[in-house]
């Protein structure tokens, strides 16, 4: 009990730590608006670096361990992923004061969600520690930063895994999964850069997508 | 200081998620630390070639691995053996081939009794008056084997204790491990990794693991505790006669199907990787001989790095057949390392899958080994297929498309092409 109690600790302190990194930054960019625009490109960076990089390593998982040095691969895309979501984040902050409110927000969201599946995980599978916790509502905090750019493309990257596994059966489940993971990955930094490029705040954390129908 | 912040995040985050755990090795865990890796004193065989009284352990070096394997091995009772056959006990001057077969029995759910009795040709009554056993030879490399016992360390729960695997019992019910050995008069080596399941009111406590059966008699036992990830893992190691009068290393191994979340991030997916990696440096530290693994890799593909990795490290291994062996799932393989001047050869035509699960969630595959100085294999076209009917020609001399224009077959009607001829097999369904 003891023992369990102490790791409960170490794990909270460690989650705490962990997002504290990741959301102090834009939190007190976006709170003080006498901080700056360099205040709000350096928070951007942090959450975008944080998004982008747990983005690109999940999204790698299954793709990576494909490969004749699965670790390698998934530093170099989780180093990448970072880099593109540090950027666009930064980018973000430097040119709209309101450009990461929904961001954070949906962050703070997923990092909560990803907290209840951890201990959803916990109670059924038993060598699920909290440091899992921990992890999953990191990954949660990381998802919900870019939710509609994630979501839409897990279900893109998923449905043409499943497409591909349909008619190439040599693609199989595990195909099927990198997919998801990976369209997740794309999509999620899509939305990043997309948000970038447009200057943030117009539609924060959605696609650069828009459809014309013509009557 | 905000540039020093952003640097701290993306570093954390960076190392954290690019680390590669060690799969490092280290020989001789039996330091007392858990009672359960002594052998236990079951056999009522006279020792065979070598020191077979001896079990010889290794494992991880690193603190984590070590401390999570000696908790887990600290739950279940110690290792069981059988060295010497029943079937066939004549140590054979020199075998010409061996079937080696690798089978996941799903915890008792797959009935190894009517395996044996339909794809090996193995009569386990005891009361049949002339069990002489089958006509050749075969090494089983089992996992997820069980046995039952009311001596074992009581486990109430935590998480030290997987989950209960309770399949549905086939026929003739579950058979522990020890039980379908004595039986079927094959020898064996039993070592357990885990229970299965917590102590529970009216049921007899289990544990389960890795096996090896063989009708012929076991010795250089060994025991490789995998790197831990989600449970612990322990690889079974034997050596037996194999053909030309050499002997060759028959390991039964089983990795995880997957880590917890947190180390699946830290480790980049190298889950089953490293366990691979682990066995290997754990083999390559023993002497050197043809060595046969077959096993549950729980692989998700054919090209997953744990096995691509391993290929590199027994480059004679029969390529894959391209067939599930647990739903659309391919984890069951078996692969091969010859070493210089082997007078062994593993017939990679002879690699397939057995067709029908017997119980179990997975099927099993089989191959064959054979002594260069062997005629052809005599009985390899003869094993793992179902009843059905066989038909062997010469296409040269005999047109069966023209023979069996008006026949409708009932049941799969599969060909398949070998060196000296074309092999029909109508199964029946």
């Amino acid at each position: 009990m003891v023992r369990s109690a102490a790791a409960l600790a170490r794990s909270a302190a460690a989650l705490a730590i962990v997002t504290g990194l990741m959301t102090w930054a834009p939190g007190r960019a976006l709170g003080q608006n006498d901080e700056g625009s360099a205040g709000r490109a350096i928070g951007g960076a942090a959450l975008g670096a944080a998004s982008g990089s747990m983005l690109a390593l999940t999204g790698g998982l299954v793709g990576c361990n494909r490969t004749l040095r699965p670790s390698r691969c998934s530093r170099i895309t989780t180093v990448a992923g970072a880099a593109i979501g540090l950027t666009a984040g930064a980018a973000i902050g430097w040119r709209n004061d309101s450009g990461l409110d929904d961001r954070l927000e949906s962050a703070a969201f997923g990092a909560a969600a990803g907290a209840v599946v951890g201990v959803g995980l916990k109670y059924f599978i038993r060598q699920y520690e909290w440091i899992d916790v921990a992890s999953a509502s990191v990954l949660g905090l990381a998802v919900g930063a870019s939710a509609q750019g994630s979501g839409f493309g897990f279900a893109v990257g998923g449905a043409t895994g499943l497409l591909l596994w349909r008619f190439h059966p040599t693609v199989g489940p595990g195909g099927a999964v990198a997919w998801a993971l990976g369209g997740m990955a794309v999509g999620g930094l899509a939305d990043w850069v997309a948000d970038a490029v447009r200057g943030g705040g117009s539609e924060p954390g959605g696609m650069p997508l828009s459809f014309s129908v013509a009557w | 200081m905000w540039t020093t912040r952003l640097i701290l995040t993306a570093g954390v985050v960076t190392l954290v998620s690019g680390c590669v755990p060690s799969h490092t090795m280290q020989p001789g865990l039996d330091d007392g630390s858990c009672p359960a890796r002594y052998l236990a004193p079951l056999s009522v065989n006279q020792p065979a070639a070598g020191d077979p009284d001896q079990l010889t352990w290794s494992g991880p070096a690193q603190t984590r691995d070590i401390d999570k394997n000696n908790a887990w091995c600290r739950t279940v009772e110690p290792p069981v053996f059988l060295t010497l056959p029943r079937l066939r006990p004549e140590v054979p001057n020199g075998i010409d081939s061996l079937a080696i077969v690798t089978w996941n029995t799903n915890v008792g759910g797959g009935d190894l009794v009517a395996f044996l009795a339909e794809e090996l040709q193995v009569t386990c009554e005891p009361t049949e008056p002339a069990n002489l056993g089958p006509p050749f030879h075969f090494v089983i490399l089992l996992q997820e084997v069980y046995r039952a016992s009311a001596r074992l360390p009581e486990a109430l729960g935590g998480p030290n204790i997987p989950v209960r695997i309770e399949p549905d019992p086939p026929p003739g019910g579950r058979l522990e491990i020890l039980e379908v050995a004595e039986r079927c008069g094959l020898a064996l080596l039993y070592v357990p990794s885990a229970r299965n399941g917590p102590d529970e009111p009216g049921q007899v406590p289990e544990d389960k693991g890795n096996a090896i059966l063989s009708t012929l008699p076991l010795a250089d036992l060994a025991a490789i505790e995998l790197p831990f990830e989600a449970g612990r893992k322990v690889a079974v190691v034997a050596t037996i006669p194999g053909p030309s009068g050499e002997r060759i290393r028959v390991v039964s191994v089983h990795l995880d199907v997957a880590s917890t979340l947190s180390r699946t991030l830290i480790s980049g997916n190298a889950t089953r990787l490293r366990q691979a990696m682990g066995l290997v440096v754990a083999l390559e530290s023993m002497n050197s001989l043809a060595t046969v693994v077959g096993g549950d890799f729980n692989t998700w593909s054919a090209d997953e790095s744990a096995l691509k990795n391993l290929a590199v490290h027994f480059p004679d291994s029969p390529p894959w057949d391209g067939r599930p062996t647990r739903g659309p799932f391919p984890p069951d393989h078996i692969l091969y390392r010859t070493v210089q001047g082997s007078r062994i050869d593993l017939v990679e035509e002879s690699y397939r899958r057995f067709e029908e699960t017997y119980g179990s969630d997975h099927a099993g595959r089989i191959v064959w080994l054979r002594g260069q100085d062997a005629g052809p294999l005599s009985h390899a076209d003869e094993v793992g297929q179902r009843p059905g009917f066989h038909l062997r020609h010469d296409p040269a001399t005999m047109d069966l498309d023209r023979l069996f224009a008006d026949v409708e077959f009932p049941g799969d009607y599969l060909v398949q092409p070998t060196r000296d001829h074309v092999r029909h097999d109508l199964v029946f369904p």
